[in-house]
């Protein structure tokens, strides 16, 4: 309930008023041009990245800022990240020194969780371009997830304060007017597990940056300061314009979306939480403030992720299917309660940061589904079914990291059944081929495979969840951040729900170890195997209303069994 | 004897282009294209440009096709089987995990070529490194065989896992299915592509099963039928990889030619900026509904090794030619947050642009370059003529919307569909380290020669080339394309002098087995090329980088001269470089053997059509200004047109803007630069 102490975060406003003779044409040609030069950076960062993390799994963001830390652009990447870079902009930017404190040819390090939103593996590297090397018009910003920088373990899910979750640089300038600092290098390379392949994604972030820096000059050159501010205000207009139509046409009022984290990382009881969505005309206000105190686990999520995780719902949802700008956040107002899960302080513990985040995704949509039903998916497998590896490698001593997200059942919608991918807050996010994996791990996939039945059943089933079954060739230890293994995902309006995560251990004599979700640093023996099983999705609509072929076809191809139809489809079977 | 026909399928025409080696000169023929049956559109084109002694006289027969693209975007093809490792059934569906689009939440992949209850799950398993874990039991592969043959499966892929490292279980497989009886083709994932990534792989062994009887039965009609008409020469076509190969050998790799059709227009431009010798190009084929450009470095177009189709990878050699809907043909609009959009819906050939007269209402590029007089008089090809009330009817609505007049929404929608096809060519450019101001923009397609002036100055290129038949440019690129046989397999090593001993001993085995598949006959001289993919150890993605060797093949460099050589290519790609080792990464194997020379032909001025002058608007003086309007033919080599003119030709028309010239070089290509910039 909002209080007294609510805090309310909005997009930054617009600065000036546009001229109202602002061109539309050279406003979509400058706005085509900014979407250009942000993928100019992803792709760059990309082919030189050094950590499969990056380079495979894609766990990063790319984007452009204007000097009031407004988004101009940002390529296909992580959506979780989207929302959170003009905070890690800002507090690097005021860690530095502020503004002035900036020259041209600096280039900035930020891990501080309470300013990036994340855990401090999320380095953001940031490049303040100047015009001429002397007015500064805007921000280069990657943030990208290192494998590892130092803390307690490579991958926690048991932290009880941020220094033991990794190393904090807070805006730190890694390069001064254009040379490297070789001393904070050293440092940076004295607090990680893995120097080569951190000091190879430093690398690939910097080109990234530079590649932007050029880009972004090029767009404010050809068209001069002046103009370009212009069509960047139109174009946060436009933005604007397209996701307030969207609620325009929502019903005004107060929704309430239930959700629920396993535990805290800590402690064993579960911890609920709500989410109310409250439209009002074309403004929609996400309210978190009815959420628990910050916990005494990783599950708090920093401020800058919890208006994230808001605004990838929102503007996914009203977007219009187009990479957002500043200008789609205007209409999102963000409701907190510091102190709370959702809005922490430090050293409150985050390091799992992302699942609540996540969660409240799935949270927003519930909330809205009980306004519109047909606007929204069924509930996915909610979660990233992180694995973290690492080890020592037997012939060379060599100390090796990988870990990546597994794909989930997709809810199932008005539109149709749902497919197996990442889970919506990892849309653009690739999971790594088997044959790179055995390539480089020592360990082979016996499994990566539909488990038949795991859907939701309804009128349209969900995707399913997936098998992954990883054996050992060498002693290995693994953290598991995963999450929704008690609550199955959501049906919609009469949908069933899916079957949940979950994780074991099967040892080389056969037997089993206790199903785990969450755990740390938990040793995977040689010649034993970690069965990986994720979740599936909803179903929408009555399972009596499945069309009989649709339910024949699903047996035939054999994405469900016969006792599955038989308990969910029995009209199909007569 | 080196007289040859191109014949280029495209959507809506099938072109001709005709080399006759005796008078050295050329001819074009257009033809509607016979979607149902395309070898009789290419038929029908031969018979209605060619005599039976031209026919038989003609050396060569270069085709660029699109049936094997089609058919996977229409989903016709083979009734697919596939055995898979057990435990991996899935790989099709399950992919990498991503989305095609990021931003859309109820986003679903296509459903998978071959469906489940097709996809065998065979126990047998190989490691990474090519050791047999877990043997391959026979009996699984019988019992798919009886599933497949009680589904009346037409064709099998076998792709198991590793089996780029040791691909004995498949080649057993294959004996199995073939001791059991089947008689359809199959396809082994590690003949199709000797690379890592295993859905990248499955899904390209399955578009070669996919494909192959459709295929094989298209390019043996097409063959049956130019040899009853009296061809004797040797039958190619075009690989997405570029050069061309045998009709045969597509039938035995018919993935290879996904690609074949766009591919023609950057291997064309490759070869004419060879013979120009004016540097390097961007080329900008501007079509009804889509825009491809690809890079010209030294002469040849980037090549890449993996293509994706209708959101699949192609694990296959493929020109980096990009495509973006926009063109002739693309749809403005103002959208819901008022910005005027254009693309990529588009009007097609049916009903095509509004001022076409065939019952098109919305309002197309082309549409709004008749309005600003861009197209002269509007008789554009094929005898249809543009009708001035129904392009500027097609725009009102927009510039109502906008608030502006229809000239004024006309410009817009131009400088859109420019600015978008800028920022495709610009990516493709700098993303190869190379500046945009020191290339020339190839303008072809039906609508390129319009907008090559306003695309060159987007993009700051130093001018724009029209070639001849610049609306058939992509047939004529086929006219010089190599012969080429290519293949790779990947073995991760550190770069050392001993593992480039090891990497010539595998290249060795390869080049044989391409000389093998490079049977065109005739005496045409044969060159090895070798590149090697490397990276810095620990990376994942590699840069191919061409190495030297000797004439068979042998690689000459020793490591300290490949290291340079990778360092020196990354550093152009990513403006850094690092300190680490270098691995290579996989072996890259490629016999070319070109085509004998022709003579180019000599152009001539012929005689003149009269043409009046048309208001025109300029985007150099940003004013309506009176523009000359002649035929291309008028002006022989060495002639100079000044703009502001218009230049007609039978398949494309030139903008000619003010403040620009043309000069007709002796190739009979236009050379369009700024005045300013010839002082």
């Amino acid at each position: 309930m909002p209080s007294k102490d609510v805090f309310i975060y909005r997009a930054a406003s617009q600065r000036e008023a546009p001229p109202a003779d602002t061109d539309p044409v050279t406003t979509e040609v400058v706005r085509h041009s900014l979407n250009s030069a942000a993928n100019h950076i992803k792709r760059t960062l990309v082919r030189t990245a050094f950590s499969p993390v990056i380079y495979e799994v894609l766990d990063f963001a790319s984007a452009i800022y204007d000097v009031h830390l407004r988004l101009l652009a940002q390529a296909p990447s992580l959506p979780l990240f989207m929302g959170t870079m003009n905070f890690c902009v800002e507090a690097a930017v005021k860690c530095a020194g502020g503004v002035d404190a900036l020259e041209p040819g600096d280039i900035l390090l930020h891990t501080d969780p309470y300013g990036t939103g994340s855990h401090p593996q999320d380095a953001a590297v940031i490049l303040p371009v100047f015009l001429n090397d002397e007015i500064l018009v805007g921000y280069t910003a990657i943030k990208g997830h290192w494998l590892d920088i130092g803390g307690k373990e490579p991958y926690s899910t048991d932290t009880v304060d941020v220094f033991q979750e990794g190393t904090i640089y807070p805006g730190l300038k890694i390069y001064k007017r254009g040379q490297r600092d070789e001393e904070l290098f050293r440092m940076i390379m004295s607090n990680t597990r893995v120097p080569k392949m951190v000091a190879g994604d430093i690398n690939a972030q910097v080109a990234g940056v530079l590649a932007g820096k050029r880009e972004l000059l090029r767009v404010v050159e050809r068209y001069g300061l002046e103009k370009f501010h212009e069509c960047v205000e139109a174009m946060f207009d436009h933005g604007e314009a397209i996701v307030r139509q969207y609620f325009e046409k929502i019903p005004d009022g107060r929704y309430v979306g239930q959700g629920e984290m396993d535990n805290n990382g800590v402690d064993e009881h579960r911890v609920p939480f709500e989410v109310t969505v409250e439209v009002n005309g074309s403004t929609v206000r996400v309210d978190y403030s009815n959420t628990p105190d910050a916990q005494p686990g990783p599950i708090n999520c920093p401020l800058p992720s919890t208006v994230s995780a808001s605004r990838v719902a929102i503007s996914m949802l009203a977007g219009g299917g187009e990479a957002p700008c500043e200008g789609h956040f205007r209409p999102i107002e963000v409701a907190t309660r510091p102190g709370s899960m959702f809005h922490p302080s430090s050293p409150s513990p985050c390091f799992l940061y992302g699942w609540p985040a996540l969660q409240s995704i799935e949270v927003i949509y519930n909330a809205i589904s009980k306004a519109m039903p047909e606007a929204v998916p069924a509930c996915s497998g909610g979660d990233l079914a992180a694995l973290v590896w690492w080890g020592v490698r037997e012939k060379t001593g060599e100390p090796w990291a990988d870990g990546s997200p597994h794909p989930v059942g997709a809810g199932a919608h008005i539109g149709g059944d749902g497919a197996t991918m990442m889970h919506a807050a990892e849309a653009a996010t690739r999971f790594s081929a088997t044959e790179i994996w055995e390539a480089k791990n020592p360990w082979l996939l016996e499994r990566v495979e539909f488990s038949p039945d795991s859907c939701g059943a309804g009128r349209y089933r969900s995707g399913l969840g997936v098998d992954l079954h990883f054996f050992m060739f060498e002693d290995a230890y693994v953290t598991s951040a995963i999450e929704r293994s008690f609550n199955q995902p959501w049906g919609l309006h009469g949908g069933k729900s899916g079957r949940a995560n979950s994780a074991r251990l099967r040892f080389a004599d056969g037997s089993y170890g206790e199903s785990f979700a969450k755990a740390t640093r938990l040793k995977v023996p040689k010649g034993s195997t970690l069965e990986l099983f994720t979740g599936g999705g909803g179903g929408y609509g009555p399972a009596a209303e499945r069309a009989v072929e649709a339910v024949e076809a699903d047996l035939r191809e054999g994405y469900i069994t016969e006792a599955h139809a038989r308990e969910h489809y029995p009209h199909a079977l007569e | 004897m080196v007289s040859r026909i191109a014949v280029d399928v495209g959507g809506t025409f099938t072109d001709l282009v005709f080399y006759d080696d005796e008078s050295a000169t050329t001819r074009v023929t257009k033809v509607p294209t016979t979607p149902a049956n395309p070898e009789n559109g290419a038929l029908n084109a031969v018979s209605e440009a060619l005599s039976q002694e031209e026919v038989g006289a003609s050396e060569y027969f270069l085709h660029g096709t699109t049936v094997g693209l089609n058919s996977l975007l229409q989903r016709v093809g083979a009734k697919v089987g596939l055995l898979c490792t057990a435990g991996f059934r899935d790989i099709l569906e399950i992919r990498r995990g991503d989305r095609d689009e990021m931003y859309n939440l109820f986003w679903a992949p296509n459903p998978p070529l071959v469906p489940r209850r097709l996809r065998m799950p065979i126990l047998e398993r190989v490691r990474a490194d090519g050791v047999v874990h877990q043997p391959l039991q026979s009996e699984d592969v019988r019992a798919a065989h009886e599933v497949f043959v009680a589904e009346n499966v037409d064709t099998i892929a076998i792709a198991f896992l590793n089996s780029f490292a040791n691909p004995s279980h498949e080649i057993k497989a294959m004996n199995l299915l073939r001791e059991a009886g089947f008689e359809g083709s199959i396809s082994l994932s590690h003949q199709v592509s000797g690379e890592y990534r295993e859905y990248e792989r499955t899904t390209t062994t399955i578009i070669d099963a996919f494909v192959r009887p459709r295929m094989t039965r298209y390019l043996g009609e097409l063959g049956s039928g130019l040899k009853n008409a009296g061809f004797k020469g040797n039958l190619l076509v075009t690989r997405s990889g570029g050069g061309s190969f045998t009709f045969g050998e597509a039938s035995e790799r018919p993935f290879e030619t996904i690609m074949s059709g766009p591919v023609a227009g950057a291997e064309g431009t490759g070869e004419l900026a060879r013979l120009l010798s004016m540097g390097n190009f961007v080329a900008a084929d501007v079509g009804g509904t889509s825009f491809d450009t690809s890079l010209i470095v030294d002469g040849r177009p980037r090549l890449l090794y993996e293509g994706s189709v209708v959101g699949l990878p192609v694990q296959t050699p493929w020109v980096d030619v990009r495509s973006i809907g926009a063109g002739g043909g693309s749809i403005a609009y103002v959208d819901a947050g008022g910005l005027l959009r254009v693309g990529p819906q588009s009007a097609g050939a049916d009903p095509g642009p509004a001022a076409y007269g065939r019952g098109g209402v919305e309002p197309t590029v082309t549409d709004s370059a008749h309005v600003l007089g861009m197209l002269g008089d509007g008789q554009i090809a094929h005898g249809i003529a543009l009708d001035r009330n129904l392009s500027s009817g097609s725009l009102k609505a927009i510039a109502s919307n906008l608030g502006f007049s229809v000239e004024e929404a006309a410009r817009g929608v131009l400088k859109i569909v420019t600015a978008t096809m800028s920022n495709l060519m610009r990516e493709i450019t700098i993303e190869q380290g190379t500046d945009p101001r020191e290339l020339w923009l190839l303008a072809f397609g039906g609508a390129g020669p319009m907008l090559g002036t306003l695309l060159a100055k987007e993009l700051g290129t130093r001018g724009v080339v029209v070639p001849p038949h610049a609306g058939n440019f992509s047939a004529s690129g086929l006219l010089g394309a190599d012969l080429v046989q290519a293949a790779a397999r990947t073995r991760i090593m550190r770069l050392s002098d001993d593992n480039l001993l090891m990497a010539n001993d595998i290249l060795d085995s390869m080049f044989e087995d391409l000389e093998v598949r490079q049977n065109a006959g005739g005496a045409i001289s044969r060159s090895r090329h070798v590149g090697l993919d490397m990276r810095y150890a620990g990376q994942e993605h590699s840069l191919t980088v061409s190495i030297e060797c000797d004439a068979s093949g042998k690689i000459t460099w020793d490591a300290d001269e490949v290291r340079h050589e990778f360092t020196q290519d990354y550093e152009r790609a990513f403006s850094v470089t690092m300190e680490e080792a270098i691995e290579i990464v996989s072996m890259r194997a490629t016999v070319r053997s070109p085509l004998p020379k022709r003579e180019r032909e000599k152009v001539r001025a012929v005689s003149e059509r009269k043409h009046g002058n048309v208001r025109t608007w300029s985007f150099e003086s940003d004013d309506w200004r009176e523009f000359q309007v002649l035929d291309r033919s008028a002006a022989g080599a060495g002639a100079v047109i000044s703009g502001p003119a218009i230049i007609l030709e039978q398949t494309s028309t030139t903008y000619l803007d003010g403040g620009h010239s043309a000069l007709v070089h002796e190739t009979g290509c236009l050379v369009i630069t700024r005045e300013e910039s010839n002082a």
